[in-house]
């Protein structure tokens, strides 16, 4: 059996999760989490789940095997320590509990209060650069999950304290009395599981936050930008640019209001009925109110009122969110044919190249090989550049199975700017924006750049 | 304590009913595959289908300049500047009577397509602009037939100023393609759909073959125009031609 088979029978993964190696589940996490798409349909015959769902719980299921193999338990101010990280308070619901003892309740009020406070959380870990912490937060949960999920519990018990997400289970023995004694009695239902629906939440709720977690470890940060380059983003910045814009920013603004995982969370809960962020939204935060676009002069100090404008000025850079089907540079090739075509209004999954070189007069083969984009999570704004081909790494392929995707890097701006960001982007890629794309050489390099045909213009009849 | 009170329980079904669905997919999408698939022989055979034919670019521009000839000896006898205008139609939709000729098939003909037609380009895109009564109406209704029966595969879409003149536009179409019908002595084509605003018609030139042509309503208003124009743009995208007929303010 090859690697990429090893990879998609789950059933074997699941029979021989005692026995997976490191390489084995650093595949599977790799598929799961850039290799399977979050948004698809939950199938009724795999137990209303889809791709995503099945590996998740994999995952889950091999936390809670290595982590009862340590014999190791945790309680979250042991991993995130009060003294060290006083503004976290908020996290630490049941102080003095190990994470393994939580019962059903617990862990998902634990989960919820993580996927809320995520971006606060990981802001605090990176300023002391030990954005590791998350991760064994994260993998004590996801161990706590993979152990509930793996038992049946009595139903009067502690563990399954949440009557809403316990499906009941037909007591054996019981049973097995019953048909010995021909009993018409009727059977007790006194074990129960963890329903499907609470399965499926968390592991969506997972998702979310782990790829926050990794698209925040391969983040390059770059320090500020010359003050000169950062004037040229804000004189490109005009009126006409806000009006232009506004209807992103209505977008947008509710994207960033979101916590991760929540509009994940909604597309499974009501799958097929997803079609605008507002229903999540509202869902979510019944009296959320939209807000106006700041002026001109205030919209620089903000990332999100600046964006929308910025796609004004660079249109050929798309926006992807954390928890779309397809990221480039981080999702694997194979997800790319699964993107709908009319998927969102301003993501463009397929960035115009004609734009990839205007304005440089250059012929650096480093530019030309390279994309854009912007990737938003977690209410911050990250600059990803990835390879326009799909490398076959070929380590990585020996190592990870079936694997290809883009080699990328991301970028974030030490202080957070936006506009230091584009500023970056502008240097590093000399182009030119707004008003200095208006001198007669640049237009002729401009007009090249278009696909017009040698023989194409329009012609005028005399006579 | 949790696990006196607990049972180990398997989720294997869960994942087999995974793998099976999988399984079934893959195998519908491999059979999917392989009937979408043309074989070497199918493929090979379809390339040869125009060239055993006779047709091509050349002579299909052929084909349109007779039936406007045709359309001629019917009572149509055109204007000195109406062929002007055909002319010039006829040089900016040039690429896309090579359309079913392969790819790179313009492109190698080009050169000759501008020796033989004495032309110095090909452009895309053409703009009439006459003085009313010049019979520009007329003309183009002229040409959409001579295209809808030379040129195989095309879409022709018109935007005419009101729904009444892009009615009449249409009937005018289908009436001067029944006389090239008539005068060229060739079996009508038939038509797959018609309406009042499109007629589809199944060409000659084999399957897939099927010829559009759409007539549109649009508002079109040109401000601060003292006299009446009649304006025409023919704009070749890929494989489609776009007529905007009959711009007119005052």
């Amino acid at each position: 059996m090859n690697n990429d088979n090893q990879c998609t029978n789950t059933e074997k993964l699941y029979s021989t999760i005692d026995e997976w190696d490191e390489k084995t589940y650093h595949r599977v996490w790799e598929k799961w989490l850039w290799g399977t798409n979050g948004n698809a349909l939950p199938v009724e015959q795999c137990w209303d789940m889809n791709e995503m769902h099945v590996y998740g719980i994999l995952c889950c299921i091999r936390e809670s095997v290595v982590l009862s193999s340590n014999a190791v338990t945790y309680t979250t101010s042991e991993i995130l320590p009060l003294e060290e990280y006083p503004e976290l308070n908020i996290v630490h619901l049941h102080t003095n509990k190990a994470i393994q003892d939580y019962s059903l309740r617990e862990i998902l009020d634990q989960l919820e209060c993580l996927q809320l406070n995520w971006g606060k959380i990981i802001g605090a870990l990176l300023d002391n650069d030990q954005v590791e912490l998350a991760s064994h937060l994260l993998k004590a949960c996801m161990s706590r999950l993979g152990s509930i999920a793996r038992h049946a519990f009595q139903t009067e018990g502690r563990v399954l304290d949440d009557p809403q997400h316990i499906t009941p289970l037909p007591d054996i023995q019981i049973l097995q009395q019953a048909q010995q004694h021909h009993s018409s009695a009727p059977l007790l239902l006194t074990y129960g599981v963890v329903s499907r629906k609470c399965l499926r939440q968390s592991i969506c709720i997972f998702f979310a936050l782990w790829r926050v977690v990794a698209i925040v470890e391969k983040t390059h940060y770059i320090a500020d930008e010359p003050q000169d380059q950062m004037d040229r983003v804000i004189r490109a910045l005009k009126a006409h640019h806000i009006e232009s814009s506004i209807d992103f920013f209505n977008v947008f603004q509710q994207m960033i209001y979101l916590a991760p995982g929540m509009r994940l969370v909604y597309r499974t809960n009501f799958a097929g009925m997803y079609n605008d962020v507002s229903q999540v939204i509202y869902f979510h935060y019944p009296k959320f109110c939209r807000q106006p676009q700041l002026s001109l002069t205030e919209i620089p100090q903000s990332n999100v009122h600046l964006l929308p404008l910025v796609m004004q000025l660079i249109p050929d850079i798309p926006v992807f969110y954390d928890d779309d089907t397809f990221i480039p540079g981080l999702s694997h090739k194979c997800l790319k044919s699964q993107i709908p075509k009319n998927n969102g209004a301003h993501a463009v999954e397929e960035p115009n190249n004609n734009y990839a070189n205007t304005g440089t007069g250059q012929d650096d083969i480093d530019q030309i090989d390279f994309q854009w984009a912007w990737i938003v999570s977690c209410g911050e704004i990250f600059l990803i550049r990835y390879h326009k081909k799909i490398v076959d790494d070929e380590e990585a392929v020996l190592e990870l199975g079936n694997i290809s995707r883009q080699p990328c890097d991301i970028f974030l701006s030490e202080n957070r700017s936006l506009v230091n960001l584009v500023a970056f982007f502008l240097r590093y890629t000399k182009r030119k924006i707004g008003d200095e794309m208006l001198d007669a050489s640049e237009v002729i390099i401009h007009r090249n750049s278009l696909a017009l045909t040698a023989h194409g213009h329009v012609q005028l009849l005399d006579g | 304590m949790d696990e006196i009170a607990s049972r180990s329980v398997s989720l294997r079904p869960l994942f087999l009913a995974w793998d099976q669905l999988q399984e079934i997919e893959t195998k519908q999408r491999e059979s999917q595959e392989k009937k979408n698939i043309a074989t070497a022989l199918q493929r090979h055979m379809s390339s040869f289908k125009i060239v055993e034919q006779g047709m091509n670019g050349f002579k299909r521009m052929q084909q349109c300049r007779k039936a406007l000839e045709a359309l001629d000896r019917r009572g149509w006898d055109r204007s000195f500047h109406q062929r002007l205008f055909h002319e010039e139609y006829l040089k900016s939709c040039a690429r896309i009577f090579f359309k079913r000729d392969g790819p790179g098939a313009f492109a190698n003909a080009h050169n000759r397509l501008l020796e033989v037609n004495s032309w110095e380009s090909t452009p895309q895109e053409i703009l009439v602009s006459t003085p009313r009564r010049f019979g520009k109406t007329i003309s183009v209704s002229m040409f959409a037939a001579a295209m809808m029966f030379a040129c195989p595969s095309m879409e022709l879409s018109i935007y005419s100023t009101c729904k009444r003149i892009s009615q009449k536009l249409l009937r005018n179409i289908v009436k001067f393609l029944d006389l090239i019908y008539l005068e060229l002595g060739v079996p009508p084509f038939k038509i797959a759909r018609m309406n009042s605003e499109e007629v589809h018609v199944l060409g000659n030139e084999g399957h897939g073959d099927l010829r559009i042509i759409n007539s549109y309503p649009s508002k079109i208003g040109l401000y601060k125009y003292y006299i009446t124009f009649m304006i025409y743009v023919v704009n070749v995208l890929s494989n489609s031609i776009v007529f905007l007929s009959g711009l007119s303010h005052i």
